[in-house]
């Protein structure tokens, strides 16, 4: 075995170029598949410090009234935790948590955390640990409040768990005993998500608690998404038995009979399903767009490994054919067909190991950068250590590789007879071993066309998600947000009117949404004086927003009423609630303020009405806009200027200086547009990365049909230049080789990547115009694989053309 | 029809150069059938490849058919030679890949004949050697003399005035060499001229003139009415 080794060692070394071919283009197809591998790993794996998280669950639901449908939220009321415990359902264990904000009072200035409301039942449940004291106590005390070690350095710095037991903490006008210090969350925990402002400045109260600001009526709603419900599922029971108990405690509330008529009548006002942990990380709208974008580039390098194994048996098949005279001397020295192909499999497994283990040094080198990009947080561990099932599934991989590239190879190289070999005469491999050069090389260019168009296509869609007029401008604005209560917001003033003096802000306004970042807002039932019914987003901003985003008016002007509530509206929403025109909404009284698809008795008064505005993400339809007016302080602050270094200087200068002492972040609104389509973006780049490896291997390929071409054709080659062919002609002989490739891989990849591509477009409301994002990536994909060939054939073709008829003189 | 006048042909490998032809003048008549003799490394091959104009000489001068042609671009050299001087080897130089009969009409291709003309003086010359029975058949389904019965065919498919044949008989037993033989005999006798290299003093001894060279010069230019 040691003999076999060497030589083998030996056979690969001396064909270094060929190896070093074979090598790279593997290595980097594995690499790639080897990241994605390990980001799934990441991403599928549910918080490891919960014991046997297949058998905890989580409710789930999702409303479906009339013309509404939601998705699932992964969370339901939290009075299904209630209901389901009072029906003596077989779970153990049924906890309710809640997240909200808590602003702490500390030294004359608020800490802002992530407030986690939770049964003390969810300490066990979780397998939730303290560092000092007793968290499941806690979480049944009034007066007690657990904090996160983060939150504790944050509040009074450097000291130890066991000194903060005890302390005081001031807030949303309480005072808490600090009475169990806890580890800072891992990323994966089901509990909640951290606010990048926070970040893991966590704190921790029971439902009992005067800190939790929800009512007992929000608490027994049965229609609202506010919380998550968690419980143990008995040995007996089951994850597909959950939505049966969830729909008949649903029904069985005296509040399912308040609901509208018309969301029971014959159907279902609304769907559940439990969920077990070790499912949660494929669920939900924003993990799933995740899988969706992840499975795309998994497809993608899956299909670059494919291409790249291609030429690993083009070079091994080529090897062999040029070895004929050693594979008929090894056997004329008694070497058998399983000892020969024992050989060659171990040179072809060193080049597959070479190339693994390359591939599992960039993952690993890689992976973390990449898992940053995409989202995951920085300390989530995803390649330290590599996971040994991503480190199996490659060794699995270079297996079905191995067979793949010397079965074809090997049976050819069999099938010679070693005499006319050892006689100084070769053979080829005949026009099938052509035919399936050609069709490796089909499949290869196939993907080129395929992925390079898929690339186009989302990279033009990226660009007009970007440019897409909106109705508002996004340009040289900065949004400053803050991490406050928002019934607590203090005055800000002194900062207003420092904005308002200050000559680089040409203006400024108050929002409690972000135009550019927020796709999702508060939806009220609005009533016109004629009875129109519509459903408006509401944004609540002062007077100079409008300005400040550049949108255009159309009637009235945005100033706030004196005891009544001024509103403006957008035309589509005008029209929808039945005004001719944009004039004739003005001075006209709505009535909103209601819940949700429910009518309320706040009656506001239409001042303005500007062109319509689309908050909404491109994906979603367009609602109508209604902006209430108000002068109050609000979460956001956008500044418009002329410059946005200065601005940015400007603001964070005039905030320190006349703001108050709270947590603050500033961004561009660009910035938040662009965030909006981060994941799309994040797919184009991948995509557009694979497509350019892609391109590469099939340059590989391409070279090595050519130059097969060049090597078997060579006598032909020479006659026809005794003939007389000229240069032409023999462009011509070789070019004929890569058009049947060419054809069919357009005829392969142009309508598989217009299906994908019109897929990809379908999922958006705002999409590109078809001619741009359609029709021209697939053209130049089609003319960037022209080229590409051309390019790799580009020696060869030299080569050819430096052919002199004299050789037809030579032995 | 072939007239040099102090062709000399050096090649330089490295910094080492040889002088492959030497000066050499030698006229060729039209009709006339020349043997080529001499020991291996003599020039003669280098000698064959500058009557085919596949290679230019260093010096000298060359007039094929009237015409100077020792300067001429590669691309010249291929539109005098195309239909005028075709060559027989002795690999025969078929390719595998082809029938007998494209490999045929490969010599036509480049020439002025239509398809369908290319194709009937394709099957009349594949007649005339009786190998039109082996028309559709791949060279390596041939014996090693129908294969050069394959190569000489294509050679006389363009009608050429002149033909090169470089041991034409070198890869073949007896029998079959004597037939090659016969074959260029007869083509000369209709009127072509020949050239042949040949290490075969016997079948040198067919030829009506033979040239013998000695490190790239003459050493002995015969008629065989002078032997």
């Amino acid at each position: 075995m040691k003999a076999l080794l060497l030589d083998a060692w030996r056979g690969a070394r001396s064909r270094s170029a060929s190896t070093f071919a074979a090598v790279s283009g593997l290595m980097v197809a594995m690499a790639a598949c080897s990241i994605v591998a390990l980001l799934a790993v990441a991403l599928a794996e549910p918080d490891p410090t919960i014991a046997d998280p297949e058998r905890i669950v989580l409710l789930d639901m999702k409303g479906n009234p009339p013309g509404q449908p939601s998705p699932w939220f992964t969370g339901s009321p939290l009075s299904f935790g209630t209901m389901l415990k009072e029906r003596r359902v077989p779970l153990d264990l049924i906890s309710r948590t809640s997240a909200n904000g808590l602003d702490i009072d500390i030294e004359g200035r608020k800490q802002s955390a992530l407030l986690l409301i939770a049964d003390s039942d969810v300490v066990p449940l979780l397998s939730l640990t303290s560092l000092r004291g007793d968290l499941q106590s806690t979480l049944t005390r009034r007066d007690a409040i657990a904090i996160t070690l983060d939150l504790m350095r944050k509040l009074w710095g450097d000291i130890s768990p066991e000194q903060a037991i005890g302390r005081r903490i001031d807030a949303r006008g309480g005072v808490y005993t600090v009475t169990a210090v806890i580890p800072d969350p891992d990323p994966r925990t089901p509990l909640g998500r951290a606010n990048p402002m926070v970040g893991n400045a966590w704190a921790m109260v029971g439902f009992d608690s005067p800190a939790n600001p929800m009512s007992e009526q929000e608490l027994a709603a049965i229609f609202a998404i506010n919380g998550r419900v968690f419980a143990r599922l008995r040995p007996e029971s089951s994850v597909d038995q959950v939505a049966g108990w969830m729909r008949e405690a649903f029904k069985a509330n005296p509040l399912y009979a308040q609901l509208p008529a018309d969301w029971k009548a014959g159907r279902e006002a609304a769907y559940f399903r439990g969920i077990t942990l070790a499912q949660l990380p494929f669920e939900g709208a924003g993990n799933e767009q995740r899988w969706r974008l992840l499975g795309t580039v998994a497809a993608a390098s899956a299909l670059l490994l494919l291409m790249a194994a291609f030429n690993c048996m083009n070079l091994q098949t080529a090897t062999l054919l040029q070895r004929q005279r050693e594979t008929a001397l090894r056997r004329s020295l008694g070497a058998d067909g399983p000892q020969l192909v024992r050989l060659w499999s171990l040179e072809v497994l060193i080049s597959l190991l070479l190339a693994a283990t390359g591939a599992l040094l960039i993952a690993w080198w890689a992976t973390p950068a990449v898992a940053t990009w995409v989202g995951l947080p920085p300390e989530q561990s995803v390649a330290d250590p590599l996971p040994l099932r991503v480190v199996l599934g490659l060794a699995i991989g270079v297996l079905v590789l191995l067979a793949l590239t010397i079965a074809l190879p090997a049976s050819m190289a069999l099938r010679q007879p070693p005499a006319p070999a050892l006689q100084g005469r070769t053979a080829s491999e005949g026009p099938w071993g052509r035919r399936v050069r050609q069709a490796l090389l089909t499949v290869q260019l196939s993907g080129v066309v395929l992925l390079l168009s898929l690339a186009g296509v989302l990279t033009q869609q990226q660009r007009y998600l970007l440019s897409l007029d909106r109705g508002f401008d996004t340009h040289n604005r900065l949004w400053l947000g803050v991490m406050v209560d928002p019934e607590a917001i203090p005055s800000m003033s002194a900062f207003t009117a420092a904005l308002d003096r200050h000559p680089a802000i040409k203006s400024w306004a108050f929002s409690n949404a972000r135009p550019a970042g927020d796709t999702e807002g508060p939806n009220e039932l609005h009533v016109s004086r004629s009875q129109h019914r519509q459903v408006l987003r509401v944004t609540t901003v002062s007077p100079g927003f409008f300005s400040t985003y550049g949108m255009t008016l159309l009637a009235g002007t945005p100033t706030l009423g004196t005891g009544e509530a001024h509103v403006a509206i957008d035309e589509k929403a005008a029209r929808l609630l039945g005004f001719s025109n944009p004039q004739s909404a003005i001075g006209e009284l709505i009535r909103g303020g209601g819940g949700f698809l429910q009518e309320g008795s706040d009656v506001r008064r239409v001042v303005a009405v500007v062109k319509s505005v689309k908050l909404e993400s491109a994906r979603d339809p367009a609602l109508p806009q209604a902006f209430l007016l108000s002068d109050k302080p609000q979460w956001d602050v956008t500044v418009h200027g002329n410059d946005l270094t200065t601005l940015r200087q400007t603001l964070d200068d005039l905030w320190k200086a006349h703001g108050p002492r709270l947590l603050y972040d500033i961004q561009s609104v660009d910035d938040q547009l662009a965030s909006v389509y981060e994941q799309e973006q994040q797919l184009t780049t991948m995509l557009t990365a694979v497509a350019l490896l892609s391109v590469g291997v099939a340059m590989l390929g391409a070279y090595a049909l050519i130059a097969d071409t060049v090597r078997r054709r060579r006598t032909e080659l020479v006659l026809r230049r005794l003939h007389g062919a000229d240069d032409v002609a023999i462009i011509r002989q070789l070019g004929l080789e890569f058009v049947p490739p060419l054809l069919v891989a357009a005829v392969i990849g142009l309508p598989l990547a217009t299906w994908l591509g019109g897929r990809y477009l379908a999922g958006f409301v705002d999409r590109v115009d078809m001619g741009v994002g359609l029709v021209m990536p697939l053209a130049i994909a089609g003319a960037a694989t022209l080229f590409v060939t051309t390019l790799a054939t580009l020696r060869h073709v030299r080569q050819a053309l430096a052919i002199q008829p004299i050789e037809a003189l030579q032995p | 029809m072939i007239e040099l006048t102090q062709v000399t042909k050096r090649y330089r490998t490295g910094q080492v150069e040889t002088t492959a032809l030497d000066r050499i003048d030698l006229q060729i008549e039209a009709g006339e059938y020349v043997a080529i003799t001499g020991p291996s490394g003599c020039g003669k091959s280098t000698l064959l490849g500058l009557l085919g104009l596949l290679d230019v000489p260093t010096s000298g001068s060359y007039r094929l058919q009237g015409e100077e042609v020792a300067a001429r671009s590669s691309r010249e050299l291929a539109a005098i030679r195309r239909g005028r001087i075709s060559f027989v080897f002795q690999s025969f130089n078929l390719v595998d890949e082809m029938t007998v009969h494209d490999n045929v009409q490969l010599a036509l291709r480049y020439g002025e004949l239509s398809g369908k003309a290319q194709r009937q003086r394709v099957a009349e010359v594949l007649e005339r050697l009786g190998l039109s029975h082996r028309a559709d058949h791949h060279p390596s389904q041939l014996s090693g003399g129908q294969q050069q019965r394959v190569a000489i065919a294509r050679a006389i498919a363009s009608r050429p005035a002149l033909l090169l044949a470089d041991e034409p008989t070198g890869n073949l037993d007896s029998a079959h060499g004597q037939e090659v033989m016969r074959l260029l005999r007869e083509l000369n006798d209709e009127g072509t001229t020949l050239v042949m290299v040949t290490h075969s003093a016997e079948h040198a001894a067919l030829a009506s003139r033979g040239v013998r060279l000695l490190d790239g010069r003459v050493l002995v230019d015969t008629y065989a009415d002078q032997l």
